[in-house]
């Protein structure tokens, strides 16, 4: 990630938000196109990463944030991972307070209207029948 | 008899034409595709199923319409595979993923029907990520075929998550194939393989028996081996459908060929903050692109994406949206059976994402959308390398090495904007480069225009892997 955009998120306007912060552990989580590269340039682009001044921490109330998400997912699912997931968790849950910190960053007011829009429905035809699936469901699976 | 490469590398378009004619068999092609995929495969990891059965029982069908005189159009009796998200009747459908490795639908997916009415002939269900990459991953073995190698370097990715439609169209398995996309996934896996990709506008072509892996994202589109056979398999498989929520209405989804927009009136923007970094090989052939196309279109100037949190927008809506669509798969624990480390837990944590933040990243949506429609005001396509690097190897760690912004992806996903990738060069280390081309909401015309004006100017398109 960028961490100058880390610093200054509170600060920024929609205009100024400068781009992009590398979509870093979780991003590659959130991201499903983590983009691979030619060995002879991936050096290049991982010196441009570690060119940048490193991560500002977390506040206290984001990294209390953090804490919560990966004590909230141990809770429910812990007994079913290994010691090194439930590192991982601990790691993602904190990547992904980065993005989310730029995301609540961005200035909205009460009138920004979402991108989900309800369809409404006016005739009286009925749905169409939802054809069924066949075969082995996940949980079932061996 | 098997037919030569010649013919199997030949585009839908003139392969069409000889079939038409009745200069080419459709069994004959179809055999001769099934033979090469069969013998190929295995070094590619291509396709996850091979249909010879239904593929002979179409192609046999098309010799005979065909010769009675009933020609149904530009894919009547042309091979292709399908993404293996999209339901077949008869055959597994896997998602990719080892817990779905079982998985029957008993019907087809709207992309399938519509390419059945057109007469085409489905050779195999293409191998990908496991589902899509929607629980994420790491590594390009996220599947369960395991990674498919690129024709052009067996030792490189094809990238994802249409990973084997890329490899497929590339090494000539079959005339085209069907990718999806939520974010990059048929954009990146045409520039890494050298092929032409186009992402429809979302809603125009029906998602209906479609893997779904985020609702307000996902895109299915043709990876063919020109611009021009991009378009002419759009007009097949776009079309409204009641069937899926997100579907446009007919006039607005309906593609006809034929009406493309006249290049020497496109206006082309060169966006400058596409990528924060190029490989200077990769962005000295897109320079020499807009050197070709300068004196063919009314305008080539500078362009800039709207600045704002984009891609963690995009990430966030993916990540909910995925984790409601996997819910079941993550609470049952069955993402452990995932073939990727990062699969088996990024879902628990994409659960914990809270609702309000994604709220959040709609409500910026809207102002990404209104953003990046006002460059459709001076711009007709707006142009930018694929991606900023060539094929990543098969062993590159994904997230730790090479993660990185993708303003673009981000932007023309999240508002649903057509864009179409197609080769424009070669690394020293002789691996494709690509250029992708976007315009606004509906306007594929624009991006086949562009795309195809380029293709009449150069022949990267026709160029073949070392694979034979």
């Amino acid at each position: 990630m960028n961490p100058r955009i880390g610093e200054s998120a509170g600060l920024l306007s929609r205009r100024d938000f400068a781009l992009k912060a590398a979509l870093a552990a979780a991003g590659a989580a959130i991201a499903p196109t983590a983009l691979g590269a030619a060995p002879g340039l991936l050096t290049d682009l991982a010196n441009l990463e570690a060119q940048s001044p490193p991560s500002t921490p977390l506040s206290a109330e984001d990294q209390a944030q953090v804490e919560a998400r990966a004590s909230a997912i141990l809770r429910k699912y812990g007994e079913r991972l290994s010691l090194e997931q439930k590192d991982e968790i601990r790691r993602l849950s904190t990547e992904l307070q980065k993005p989310l910190i730029r995301l609540r960053a961005y200035p909205l007011d009460n009138s920004s209207q979402p991108a989900t829009v309800l369809k409404l429905v006016s005739d009286a035809k009925p749905a169409p029948a939802k054809p069924s699936r066949r075969g082995v469901k996940p949980h079932d699976a061996q | 008899m098997m037919l030569s490469d010649d013919v199997l590398y030949l585009p839908v378009s003139e392969l069409g034409r000889r079939l038409r004619a009745r200069k080419l068999s459709p069994v004959i092609l179809a055999e001769s595709y099934l033979a090469r995929s069969e013998r190929l495969n295995p070094q590619l990891n291509a396709y996850v199923t091979l249909t010879r059965d239904l593929a002979l029982e179409q192609a046999h069908a098309a010799e005979k319409e065909i010769g009675a005189g009933h020609y149904r159009g530009p894919l009547h009796g042309i091979p292709y595979a399908a993404k293996d998200l999209l339901a077949v009747k008869g055959y597994p459908t896997t998602w990719g993923a080892r817990p779905y490795a079982n998985q029957t639908f008993d019907y087809d997916a709207a992309v399938v029907e519509r390419l059945n009415r057109a007469g085409a002939v489905l050779i195999g269900k293409a191998a990908m990520i496991e589902l899509a990459g929607g629980m994420g991953y790491r590594f390009a073995s996220a599947s369960l075929t395991g990674p498919a190698k690129n024709p052009w370097n067996e030792g490189c990715w094809t990238c994802g998550s249409s990973s084997g439609s890329g490899a497929i169209v590339s090494a000539a398995l079959a005339a085209f194939a069907i990718g999806t996309e939520t974010w990059g996934s048929i954009i990146c896996p045409s520039g890494f393989c050298g092929i032409s990709g186009l992402r429809p506008t979302f809603g125009r072509v029906s998602r209906y028996g479609a893997m779904a892996l985020a609702y307000s994202l996902d895109k299915i589109g043709p990876m063919a081996r020109s611009a021009e056979d991009c378009g002419l398999i759009l007009a097949a498989i776009a079309g409204h459908d009641s069937r899926d929520r997100s579907s446009l209405s007919e006039g607005e989804a309906k593609f006809e060929i034929g009406l493309a927009a006249s290049s020497p009136r496109l206006r082309v923007g060169r966006l400058t903050n596409a990528w924060k970094k190029c490989d200077p090989e990769i962005a000295g052939a897109v320079d020499d692109v807009f050197d070709a196309l300068k004196k063919h279109v009314a305008a080539i100037e500078d362009a800039e994406l709207p600045a704002g949190p984009f891609d963690e927008v995009a990430g966030v809506i993916i990540s909910v949206e995925g984790a409601a669509a996997f819910r079941d798969l993550i609470e049952s624990g069955k993402v452990a059976e995932l073939a990727d480390p990062l699969g088996r837990v990024a879902g628990y944590v994409n659960e914990q994402i809270p609702a309000s933040d994604y709220i959040r990243a709609q409500q910026v949506r809207e102002i990404c959308q209104e953003g990046i429609n006002g460059i459709f005001d001076t711009f007709d396509v707006i142009a930018a390398p694929t991606l900023p690097l060539a094929a990543s190897t098969l062993d590159t760690n994904l997230e730790k090495n090479l993660s990185f912004p993708d303003p673009l992806g981000a932007i023309g996903n999240l508002c649903g904007l057509p864009g179409i990738s197609v080769p424009c060069g070669f690394t020293s280390q002789k691996l494709p480069i690509g250029i992708q081309l976007v315009a606004r909401c509906g306007n594929e015309r624009a991006v086949l225009a562009a795309a195809n004006l380029y293709q009449q100017l150069t022949d990267w398109h026709t160029r073949r892997p070392p694979i034979s």
